[in-house]
């Protein structure tokens, strides 16, 4: 029996789906058998970041309502033969599935693959309650914006309103230029506030839109420093300890600045 | 030129500061906003221990969250009809 | 090779491996080996179904089957009535309307056009649009949606556009995807139909 876990935010544009697909690609890479569920139903996207668009027959809409089998409605990935998307009805909207739905869904892939990734649409309604239905696990995604972070609070409550505790969080597009200004929370700053387990944190990266654009997951990039940010936190997945990416450093001319007293707090 | 000493020595505030900050109280009002049971529990503990040391007209306590631009607090306007003789 | 041949065919319900009557069955096996391997992406996660032009299949035959097309990803499914082909309109129905609908917009992403004709569209059809029709489509614009023509069987109809660059192209039982490398984009009017069991695309001459 695998392990359901759903990737959700609250606020939308915060890197949901990007990170459903990295996280995914990079269990797979390790061996683990994983399926990517897209949620957003009427607005799919994982589909377009997976390089998978023109596979799509059936999808998740078919399999509820009975038209086609789950397996028929699987897309194989390009890259590896142990990673399947179950992609997102474009054409319907949100409430053609319910919940009691969606479960049964989710715990019927639960027996076939290590980890179904569950892409959760932005906002806290039906689409919402649609992608928590049968989640093991949440992972939350925010950045470093009072917005985002507020949301993610939100979020938080109806989780455990939902009986979903223990969520962690990814704290994505961190700026370490701007942190080192002091113009950007940090990690520990947000983590202060809403008090979760942090369970990584993706620095901003202009490989992450290039890879978008050729729909290569980054984290099949040994170069791309978010590529292995998400390697980390598929390992953190996995149980192993790793030590967070030391972006948050001060660089030499600041660090010899508050020396010798000047450039006060860092 | 005065800015410039201030940022340089670190005495104005950081603007990741200010978004901590405002976070922080956005998200209070945010959760007290999200439970609306909570002010009635409230209530009904300190009316619970109010009534050790006085006799309160309960019917006319009054508890609210009030939020101004930079701060929370908790508004309690509590009538004591009597207070107990101290044995 | 020889004239008979093991012959795997995609339809609406998934795959379908017809395997002719007077073939050696080890002959079989290695012509559907060689068939998978060259387009194991295509037909992953497919459904597949396999007829025996009344041939009587032994249990033991019937598991090789089966585990050479594992060997693949696949498994072979029984088929089975009740399984509603969702791109189809309605289904086993060989003649067609002549009714034409015409569309003097962009179709976007999100709309579905469902017609029993054929489907002119003046204007774009983007990409997460799909037209499905039992008829011919006509896009006087740019084509990069998913196309159904003839989606009630049949193999006569054909797909025009401007620029054809769809995402997947469907026509009666036939589907076909856009590469994954990055092809040149087409100069000019193209036509998709079905010829020789695939779907071909040619440049389109008055």
């Amino acid at each position: 029996m695998g392990k359901s876990i759903v990737i959700t935010s609250g606020k939308g544009g915060v890197g949901k789906t990007t990170t459903t697909a990295n996280i995914g690609t990079g269990l797979a890479q390790i061996g683990r058998k994983v399926c990517l569920v897209d949620a957003d139903i009427g607005l799919r996207n994982l589909d377009v970041v997976m390089g998978l668009e023109n596979r799509i027959v059936y999808d998740l809409i078919d399999v509820v309502e009975g038209h086609c089998r789950v397996r028929s409605a699987l897309i194989k990935d390009k890259r590896f033969d142990n990673l399947f998307l179950l992609p997102a009805a474009q054409t319907r909207e949100k409430d053609a599935v319910n919940p009691e739905q969606m479960e049964k869904l989710i715990t019927e892939l639960k027996q076939e693959f290590d980890y179904v990734l569950v892409d959760c649409p932005a906002g806290i309604e039906q689409g919402f309650k649609n992608a928590i239905a049968g989640a093991d696990l949440a992972i939350i995604v925010t950045t470093p914006e009072v917005s985002a972070v507020r949301d993610a609070d939100r979020i938080i409550g109806l989780l455990e309103a939902d009986e979903l505790f223990e969520p962690q969080l990814i704290v994505n597009r961190i700026r370490p230029d701007m942190i080192r200004r002091g113009d950007m929370m940090t990690t520990d700053d947000m983590i202060d506030i809403l008090a979760i387990k942090l369970l990584g944190i993706v620095p901003d990266d202009e490989s992450i839109i290039v890879s978008t654009n050729k729909g290569e997951p980054a984290v099949l990039d040994k170069k791309s420093v978010s590529g292995q940010a998400f390697r980390n936190i598929v390992r953190r997945l996995e149980g192993a300890s790793v030590p967070f990416l030391a972006l948050e450093e001060e660089n030499m001319v600041k660090r010899l600045m508050r020396f010798i007293g000047i450039g006060g707090k860092s | 030129m005065l800015e410039w000493l201030a940022k340089l020595f670190g005495t104005t505030e950081s603007s990741k500061d200010r978004a901590k900050e405002r976070l922080r109280l956005v998200l209070v009002q945010d959760r007290a906003i999200l439970s609306p049971g909570l002010l009635e529990a409230l209530k009904e503990d300190m009316i619970a221990v109010l009534s050790k040391y006085m006799e309160i007209d309960e019917e006319a306590l009054e508890v609210n969250l009030d939020s101004s631009d930079d701060s929370v607090a908790l508004v309690a306007n509590i009538p004591v009809r009597s207070v107990r003789r101290k044995i | 090779m020889s004239k008979e041949a093991c012959i795997i065919k995609g339809n609406k319900h998934g795959l379908s491996i017809s395997i002719p009557r007077e073939m050696d069955f080890a002959e079989v096996l290695s012509q559907l080996r060689t068939r998978l391997a060259s387009a194991q992406e295509f037909f992953a996660g497919a459904a597949v179904y396999v007829s025996a032009a009344d041939r009587d299949l032994e249990p033991e035959e019937k598991q090789q089957l089966a585990k050479t097309v594992e060997e693949f990803g696949l498994s072979i499914t029984e088929p089975e009535a009740d399984e509603a082909p969702a791109p189809a309109v309605e289904s086993g129905k060989d003649e067609f309307k002549e009714d034409t609908l015409l569309l003097r917009r962009t179709i976007r992403s999100g709309q579905k056009i469902r017609y029993d004709g054929n489907v002119v569209v003046l204007g774009d059809v983007n990409p997460g649009a799909e037209i499905i029709c039992s008829g011919d489509i006509l896009v006087l614009g740019s084509l990069r949606g998913v196309a159904h023509a003839g989606c009630t069987g049949n193999v006569n109809a054909s797909v025009f556009a401007f620029r054809l660059e769809p995402t997947q192209l469907r026509i009666a039982n036939y589907i076909s995807r856009s590469p994954d490398e990055k092809l040149p984009k087409p100069l000019g009017p193209e036509l998709a139909r079905v010829c020789d069991n695939v779907i071909q695309i040619t440049a389109y001459q008055s």
